[in-house]
């Protein structure tokens, strides 16, 4: 494999930052080489030759550690990209935005410090994937849920830092986190909230100690490298049960994102509920190739075929109940009564879905924070396994949903894509998370992957959707699509970024921030 | 999935049928590394092609079947390979792509990997996978 350098790095500098890096974590957990293969993108859709390609790697296990490669990078002028868990896949993995970058691998920092069944929190480490967290709590006999996304094998920590979402009610990760330790630019150490104060015992009860609250400068960010995080857990409540709606027609989700709305917003739907598409429901446990040899978008005959065969509709809500029963069954009621204004709309609960394969069962574990990686089942939609996010943010709205939608699909198929997509709904916002699924071994399709990408991104702006989170390879793109008043939000940022970072060695690029020597006009 | 033993390009110039790809697949892994001969082994397939069960049966070495079909849940907890290994295995199979993806990447931060594969069909894929122990990551 050859070796690759940090932009502006000469290779004896380079050579000399790895030893450094040798006599704080050993030799044994510096890699190069052939070992890098494990920090390339899995899922890598740009046709850029040598994207996003890591020049070394270095796997800490302790803060203090951090805290001292930081500062070799600073002294050696090299810049650093750390990972948690490196699963973000969709969206980059463990490859960093800038080629030559050494990725900073937290994985052995992986301890939970923390569980309070009492105050529902945990404090961990960046290398604490979810079913590590589960099966800790399951081992402990804790009386807590997990909130988690698809699929669990991520980073608790790296999710949350990311804006991602799960599916219980507590499905918004980073409004869960209570609390950071951060290793800062510079290699000194911060603690945030309440753990600034000495001897507190609030740092994962309060979010907001005193002053300026700075948790979400460390979100999405470059700004430093957080090494412990609260979260809030969930107590297992009294009851638990999941359902399932689902509506018939292409036409159907004005009216039930609109009808939806309400429920949301006054809490009868309490949690991290879904509308889903046909063919994203469909292709968890199918392939395209049991319904059709032939390309392009699939004609109605086959989608009624596989919504009789599925017992699926064109749009699908899964959510749950939680709570004693008759609070259950009081919100049930007026969800019930509100969705059966959509003609053909039908309800189910758990024991209505036979199958034991049915993609209901794999929801409802989902939605009692039970980590699995069956969601991984769609990626073979098509053949081939690629898949990246296409996330919009939209108001709770039926028409704003059909016009994203419509947009979207319109988009996918002239380009010879399925159209696949979750609306996760927030506490007021409507994500639309469409997944362009694409064969990660033909480079042809793998171009118009990203073609279509890039003109949705920029439709998607022009309508005043913007991306929640996005890939490596469109964090400039996206990045500028948040350019009111001249782009004053990302100057901030680039402002932050010179103060806090001025050697340039943290992360250059995330989130379309770079530091002043690697910035271009 | 990345190509250890073989390169892609060795793979591609076989040539061969779905049968003789299982084939040419494991039996270059396995005359690559001689530790691959005698290693604990685990074979896969997917029940919902007709195929795939059938070729993973003719895999050198493929002894007891497990079948996993779209949901890769159950092949983490089949063998720790995160952190609890400490000899070489080989895994290979006949499925998704998706099934030697986990496994792939269940563990190669943490574990050292020889790996080819060769598409089948549209579908499936024959693969296999010798995963070494590095020292503990702990």
């Amino acid at each position: 494999m050859k070796q690759i350098l940090p932009p502006g790095v000469s290779a004896e500098a380079f050579a000399e930052a790895l030893n450094a890096f040798r006599t704080i974590v050993g030799s044994e957990f510096v890699y190069t080489g052939e070992s890098l293969v494990s920090y390339s993108d899995p899922y890598g859709i740009t046709t850029e030759e040598g994207a996003h390609a890591a020049s070394a790697a270095i796997a800490p296990a302790s803060t203090e550690q951090v805290q001292e490669i930081v500062r070799a990078a600073n002294r050696h002028g090299v810049p650093l990209w750390p990972v948690s868990c490196g699963r973000n896949l969709g969206y980059g993995g463990a490859s960093p935005r800038m080629s030559g970058t050494i990725v900073l691998d937290l994985k052995r920092m992986n301890r939970i410090l923390d569980v309070s069944e009492e105050d529902g929190y945990a404090l961990v480490e960046p290398g604490v994937s979810y079913f590590d967290l589960y099966n800790h709590i399951q081992a402990k006999g804790y009386k807590l849920w997990l909130d988690v996304p698809d699929p669990g094998w991520g980073s608790v920590m790296g999710n949350a830092l990311d804006h991602g979402v799960g599916y219980t009610p507590y499905g918004d990760h980073f409004a869960m986190q209570c609390g950071m330790e951060v290793v800062l630019p510079n290699g000194e150490l911060m603690r945030t909230g309440m753990g600034a104060m000495p001897g507190s015992s609030t740092w994962q009860l309060f979010k907001y100690g005193f002053g300026p609250y700075v948790d979400g400068m460390f979100s999405q960010s470059n700004f430093g490298v957080v090494t412990k995080m609260g979260i809030w857990l969930m107590p297992e409540p009294p009851g638990y049960r999941p359902y399932m709606i689902s509506f018939q027609r292409e036409d159907d989700l004005e009216q039930v994102v609109d009808i939806l709305r309400p429920l949301k917003v006054g809490s009868v739907i309490q949690n991290g509920a879904t509308i889903r598409s046909l063919l994203l429901s469909a292709a968890v446990n199918s392939t395209r190739s049991q319904y059709t040899s032939k390309p392009g978008p699939l004609p109605d005959s086959t989608l009624k075929k596989i919504m009789a065969e599925k017992e699926l509709g064109m749009w699908n809500i899964y959510g749950a109940l939680y709570g004693p029963p008759p609070v259950m069954d009081a919100l049930w009621g007026a969800i019930r009564d509100a969705f059966s204004k959509v003609p053909g709309a039908k309800f189910y609960f758990q024991e209505d879905r036979k199958d034991p394969r049915d993609l209901f069962h794999v929801r409802a574990n989902t939605m009692k924070g039970v980590p699995s990686l069956s969601e991984f089942g769609f990626v073979n939609w098509s053949g081939g396994g690629g898949h990246i996010g296409f996330s919009p943010v939209s108001a709770i709205r039926g028409k704003e949903a059909m016009k994203q939608y419509t947009l979207v699909r319109d988009r996918l198929h002239e380009y010879g894509f399925d159209y696949l997509s979750i609306f996760a709904i927030g506490w007021r916002e409507l994500h639309h998370v469409v997944e362009l699924l694409f064969d990660r071994n033909d480079p042809v399709i793998k171009r118009k992957a990203e073609e279509v990408f890039r003109v949705l991104v920029h439709e998607a702006a022009a309508a005043g959707y913007g991306e929640y989170r996005t890939h490596l390879s469109f964090m400039d793109e996206i990045a500028a699509t948040y350019g009111w008043n001249d782009h004053a939000l990302l100057k901030f940022h680039q402002t932050i970024k010179d103060a806090l970072d001025p050697k340039g060695i943290l992360a250059p690029g995330k989130s379309g921030i770079w530091p002043s020597r690697y910035r271009r006009s | 999935m990345r190509d250890g033993v073989w390169t892609r390009r060795d793979l591609l110039s076989v040539g061969v049928g779905a049968a003789g790809a299982c084939a040419a697949v494991t039996a270059g892994a396995a005359a690559q590394n001689p530790l691959a001969h005698g290693l604990a082994t685990w074979t896969f397939y997917d029940p919902r092609f007709a195929d795939s069960e059938r070729l993973a049966a003719a895999l050198p070495g493929a002894g007891q079947l497990h079948p996993v079909g779209s949901d890769p849940t159950p092949l983490l907890g089949l063998v720790d390979l995160e952190r609890g290994l400490s000899a070489p295995i080989l895994l290979q199979g006949v499925t998704t792509e998706v099934v030697p993806f986990c496994l792939e990447h269940s563990v190669d931060r943490h574990h050292r990997l020889e790996g080819c594969s060769r598409r089948v069909d549209g579908d499936l894929f024959a693969w296999s996978l010798i995963v070494h122990p590095r020292p503990s990551a702990a």
